[in-house]
């Protein structure tokens, strides 16, 4: 019958369009840098705890100036996400978080969320230049999100990549610490409550250098 | 005397010359036709195409697709050449001349909302692509349609009927013995809860016309009511469909609802008849609506959820006159047409933000809208040679609007106490040329230029408000190689500069750049026996942005239909019949984000038996039970509020129609 | 009908064929910089005052919906925003249609290298400095103007607003950002009444509570001010403009 010949040739057009592909990229978080490090001012750091708190990871398309278009439709530039929230041993071997749920496409962006109480611990012992030791703990409660994580890279569900890695710099967070900050509450420990730290910490932590993301191949 | 006057080039569909019994069709204007893509159907075309309310016939233009997602009562969703006409916006109907299009409507601009009008009361409706008629304005930027209004039969029908999808429902139709198919009431009521979750309606239909000959002067009233209340079951994941926690025909907790009532009236005074004649219409129509989604869930508001309520009411008014007149001029007969629209809009409005239980927790729009609109046209229609047929037009329309209060930024109520009027004039030029018109093989040419009103939300106080433009140049051939044969032909091409879109969470217009959409259609109709006919379509469109070579998303670019219809020749007899099956097929579209929707092919069937005055009617919707996607949408939602939400862009559903046969039994009484 | 009523709508009706129309352009630095900041807009109580304010203006264009120039203001201009306003920039003649974007640049030229200049001084509380800051800063904004259509024959206008109060939020992309000024009473090391440029750039933003967002570049207050300058440009009061950044 004519009708079915017609449907069939038209659906062969049909198959011809691609659909968005979506794929699984296996992920995982890592501390970068390892227990002791020196700052740019000659201070030798030795952490002692470190750990953070991460939530809900995105990865996000190149921001492109999108045709407009009417309807019901609310359509976003995230192109990859892993919810979940996951405590991560920065000085310890790299955490699993879990397949990422990604569409293929460009990547030039990624953010994770900050937002536990608390979020972020980094303990030990500075050393300064003048060999002033200066125990610290910082103790963070947090409620942001790290947005901006330059990536470079595009997924093809063809060639699906090995994995996703988000790594996190104790020592990035730590560049604006000044560790001969006075102890304004005389407790032989540098925390948040002393001199400018409760600043200079939380800029450090949420700087955007102090994350990186790279995709392996 | 009635007069039977047939367009002169007549599309496949239509019946023989005559229709039911002793009925003949009027068609008080005798305006020229001339594009290949037209197509009309009368009363017996009407009643053998599967139609479950006014709106689906508007499905045999060929290459147009429709979308329901509201359930029963709200305005489906259209899509024309390319266009994504949202909910009418480029579709531009009529009633016996009364523009059905809401402009500025909440929901929607141009919002086509066709449930007042039950299928017993559609005596015709002529199809018309492109926007080459000077008779049409607002919104007749892809297409328009005209219905036109009565009874077949006279006499006293009353039906009951049921169906699998859980409907009922019971319709008296009356016209009296002597009378023409313009004096008539009826009332119907329908009801039903569906096939799956959400998806009951009820609805009333009241309607009632008079007409009279005055002389030779006809003069018509008429008054059509409409309430309805329904459940709209929304969209549904793909994701939740695929891995089994929601069934296509389910719906989530968060699926709205809506009420809507119209009434509409009418009032004409026409004098057709050979050599000129003239026609003078008043109408009036009262609205109300009140719409309540959620598409997203919790993905915008996680606290309150993304429920919205939308409503208006209001009122219209205007008035149409036009005259015709034929002109001897050397040797042969020419054709000057002309006319004059006036309309005016009054509307209240508003939008709230509802929390689960339907209590509103944020007002977004609380606006009142005054818009109206003076159109004037003329068109003549040249006979220079028997060959050819030319047929220049002009429209020219002058659009106001003005917002008497609005919302400002810090969501207070800001009264204008005299706002200034936001004018947009228009003017568009039409023209129509078709070689050989009485030939075997005819060629048609034609331009025009439709536009659309600037909705009143996104425009300020007097300044210049913002026309949607649309420029179509078609061309068609039109060829009969045997009777009852006829292959149709044609290829259009359709220009914005311009292509303006509103923002309806920010209330501005966009300017989103330069388009095009070039397409076809292939169209061939056949009376296979006396009694049956076969029709096939085939239509293509590539719309794309002009810049950057993206599709415009969401405009269907394969549409296919084929139908077979039958109606019993034999008139005299006792037994009367008539029947249609109709499948079409819609291919995949382009969605945002590099999505692509499914395809879909359906069909439909539809059988009329009439036996000493008992009638059974048998619709049957969705015959294979295709599990269908009626409309899909991406982007990212949250219908968990106590999950983390997902803010990747997903593919949402809404279904089609599934299998549901409806059986009506009735008895006329003379 | 009298007679100009019927011409104005016949000229209306003829507009309605296309054509061009103007595009006109102005400027205005409204009250934040005409008379200057007050304490209730600032978190922590300090007001702001400007006896300077330039800025240099070039690449004024109108763009239609494709993204292409439509219509130009040739030239670069600089003004001084604390002169009253609107000053009106030039005039174009574009096509008659409905646009939404407008692109406009403050930057430095080859005669102006300084993009912007401010002076003025911040009072918190009983202190009180003066400032006299320049930035070579070059931003191009692309600027959403409110409901601009320009009738055939007719005329619109688009407004490039400059925010004063920009300069003094602490932070670089919270939109919930709000206005101090206490650091930059305290920048000033010297106590000579005035905080310099260098006195700013020895600030290091990381101890002020501040928040530079994705930019981690921006390390000291000069440079944090800096990059607030490219924030500076709006269109028609509060309309929204895109900057690369």
């Amino acid at each position: 019958m004519r009708p079915v010949l017609f449907i069939s040739v038209l659906s062969l057009a049909a198959c011809a369009h691609e659909q968005r592909e979506s794929l699984s990229v296996p992920t995982r978080a890592i501390g970068l840098d390892a227990v002791t490090f020196t700052s740019a001012d000659g201070v030798e750091i030795q952490l002692e705890e470190a750990w953070i708190v991460l939530a809900d990871l995105r990865l996000e398309a190149p921001a492109t100036t999108a045709a407009k278009h009417p309807g019901h439709d609310f359509s976003g530039a995230t192109s990859c996400e892993l919810l979940g929230a996951w405590e991560l041993d920065l000085l310890g071997e790299a955490r699993e978080l879990g397949e990422a749920s990604c569409l293929d496409g460009e990547l030039a962006t990624g953010r994770v969320v900050l937002a536990a109480e608390p979020a972020l611990v980094l303990a030990g012992t500075a050393t300064l230049v003048d060999e002033t030791e200066r125990p610290f703990l910082f103790e963070l409660d947090l409620d942001d999100e790290i947005t901006g994580i330059p990536m470079d890279a595009v997924l093809d569900a063809a060639t699906p990549p090995a994995g996703l890695v988000l790594s996190v710099s104790p020592a990035t967070m730590l560049s604006f610490v000044d560790w001969a900050s006075e102890d304004s509450d005389g407790d032989d420990l540098l925390t948040t409550a002393d001199d400018l730290l409760g600043n200079t910490v939380p800029f450090g932590v949420v700087s955007t250098n102090s994350f990186s993301l790279t995709i392996e191949d | 005397m009635y007069f039977i006057i047939l367009p002169l080039l007549l599309a496949t569909v239509s019946f023989a010359d005559e229709a039911d019994g002793d009925e003949e069709i009027v068609v008080e204007d005798e305006l020229p036709r001339g594009t290949a893509s037209e197509r009309f159907l009368d009363r017996a075309a009407v009643q053998v195409f599967p139609a479950r309310s006014a709106d689906d016939l508007l499905r045999a233009m060929p290459g147009l697709h429709q979308s329901a997602h509201g359930g029963h009562g709200k305005a489906y969703q259209y899509f024309v050449r390319g266009f994504d006409a949202v909910h009418g916006a480029d579709l531009a109907v009529s009633l016996e001349g009364i523009p059905l299009n809401e402009p500025s409507n909440i929901h929607g601009h141009g919002y086509l909302d066709l449930h007042f009008l039950p299928t017993q009361l559609v005596q015709g409706v002529e199809l018309y692509k492109g926007a080459s008629r000077a008779e049409v304005g607002d919104f007749g930027v892809a297409a328009s349609a005209d219905f036109h209004l009565g009874l077949a039969e006279p006499g006293l029908l009353a039906q009951v009927g049921a169906g699998t999808d859980r409907s009922g429902d019971l319709l008296l139709a009356w016209r009296p013995p002597v009378g023409e198919s313009g004096d008539f009431a009826l009332a119907q009521v329908d009801a039903g809860l569906g096939v799956g979750e959400h998806r009951g309606w009820r609805q009333l239909n009241l309607a009632a016309g008079v007409e009279r000959w005055l002389g030779m002067t006809r003069a018509r009233a008429f008054a059509l009511g409409y309430h309805g209340a329904f459940e709209s079951p929304g969209v549904i994941r793909e994701d939740d469909l695929l891995d089994g926690s929601i069934d296509l025909y389910g719906a989530y907790p968060e699926a709205g609802d809506g009420v809507s009532s119209r009434l509409i009236a009418g009032a004409e005074l026409a004098r057709p008849g050979t050599g000129s004649g003239w026609n003078l219409l008043a109408w009036g129509a009262m609205r109300g609506l009140e719409l309540s989604r959620n598409f997203t869930g919790y993905a915008q508001h996680p606290d309150h959820g993304d429920g919205v309520l939308q409503g208006q009411q209001g009122g219209a008014f205007g008035l149409r006159a036009r005259r015709w007149t034929d002109l001897a001029v050397l040797g042969a007969t020419h054709r000057l047409a002309g006319g004059v629209d006036l309309r005016v809009d009054s509307l209240d409005q508003w939008e709230q933000g509802i929390e689960p239980d339907g209590s509103a927790w944020e007002r977004r729009i609380d606006a009142g809208v005054q818009q109206g609109s003076a159109g004037a046209w003329g068109s003549i229609q040249l006979h220079p040679w028997p060959w050819l047929e030319l047929e220049p037009g002009l429209r020219a329309e002058l659009l106001g609007v003005r917002l008497l209060r609005r919302i400002d930024d810090d969501g207070q109520v800001v009264i204008t106490p005299a706002p200034a009027m936001s004018w947009a004039p228009v003017l568009a030029p039409k023209a129509r040329a078709v070689l050989l018109p009485q030939g075997a093989l005819s060629l048609f040419v034609s331009y025009g230029r439709g536009f659309r009103s600037p909705e009143a939300r996104g425009v300020e106080d007097g300044d210049r408000a913002p026309v949607s433009i649309a420029d179509t140049e078609e061309l068609g051939l039109r060829w009969e190689p045997a009777a009852g044969v006829e292959l149709t032909l044609v290829g259009f091409h359709t220009t914005v500069g311009n292509e303006l879109i509103f923002d309806h969470t920010a209330a501005r217009f966009l300017s989103s750049g330069s388009t095009r959409r070039l397409g076809g259609e292939a169209l061939a109709g056949a009376e296979l026996l006396p009694w049956l006919r076969s029709e096939l379509e085939i239509t293509w469109t590539d719309g794309r942005y002009q810049a950057t070579g993206e599709p415009l998303p969401y405009a269907p670019r394969w549409l296919a239909s084929a139908g077979l219809y039958g109606q019993d020749v034999d008139r005299g007899g006792p037994l009367r019949w008539s029947g249609g099956l109709r499948g079409w097929f819609l291919g995949p579209r382009p969605l945002p984000d590099g999505f692509y929707s499914h395809p879909a092919f359906v069909l439909d069937a539809t059988a009329d038996v009439e036996l000493r005055r008992w009638v059974l009617e048998l619709q049957v919707d969705n015959l294979l039970g295709a599990r269908w996607r009626d409309g899909e949408f991406v982007y990212p939602s949250c219908f968990d509020p106590d999950s983390r939400c997902s803010e990747l862009p997903a593919l949402h559903i809404t279904a089609g129609e599934p299998f549901a046969l409806r059986i009506g039994i009735g008895r006329r009484f003379q | 009908m009298n007679p100009t009523r019927a011409l104005t709508l016949f000229s209306l009706l003829l507009a309605g064929c296309g054509g061009e129309g103007t595009w006109i352009l102005e400027t205005w630095g409204e009250d934040y910089i005409e008379t200057g900041i007050p304490a209730e807009a600032f978190d922590d109580g300090c007001s702001v005052v400007f006896d300077r304010f330039e800025v240099v203006d070039s690449e004024l264009a109108l763009l239609d919906g494709d993204g292409a120039v439509v219509g130009e203001v040739p030239g670069s201009f600089v003004l001084d925003m604390t002169q009253p306003g609107p000053v009106e920039l030039g005039s174009a003649t574009v096509p008659a249609t409905h646009y939404d974007a407008v692109s406009w640049r403050i930057g430095p030229t080859d005669d102006e290298p300084v993009s912007v200049g401010v002076a003025g001084s911040i009072t918190c509380g009983e202190q009180s400095v003066s400032f006299a800051w320049d930035f070579d800063t070059d931003t191009t904004y692309r600027c959403e103007p409110e409901d601009l259509t320009i009738p055939a024959g007719g005329e619109d206008v688009t407004e490039l607003t400059v925010h004063g109060d920009h300069l003094f939020y602490d932070s670089l992309e919270d939109p919930d950002a709000q206005l101090r000024g206490q650091a930059f009473v305290d920048a000033d090391t010297d106590a000579d009444g005035e905080v310099t440029m260098v006195e700013l750039e020895a600030v290091a933003v990381a101890g002020l509570g501040y928040d530079v967002g994705s930019r981690a570049e921006v390390e000291d207050l000069y440079a944090f001010v800096a990059f607030l300058t490219r924030t500076l440009g709006h269109v028609d009061g509060e309309g929204h403009c895109q900057v690369d950044l």
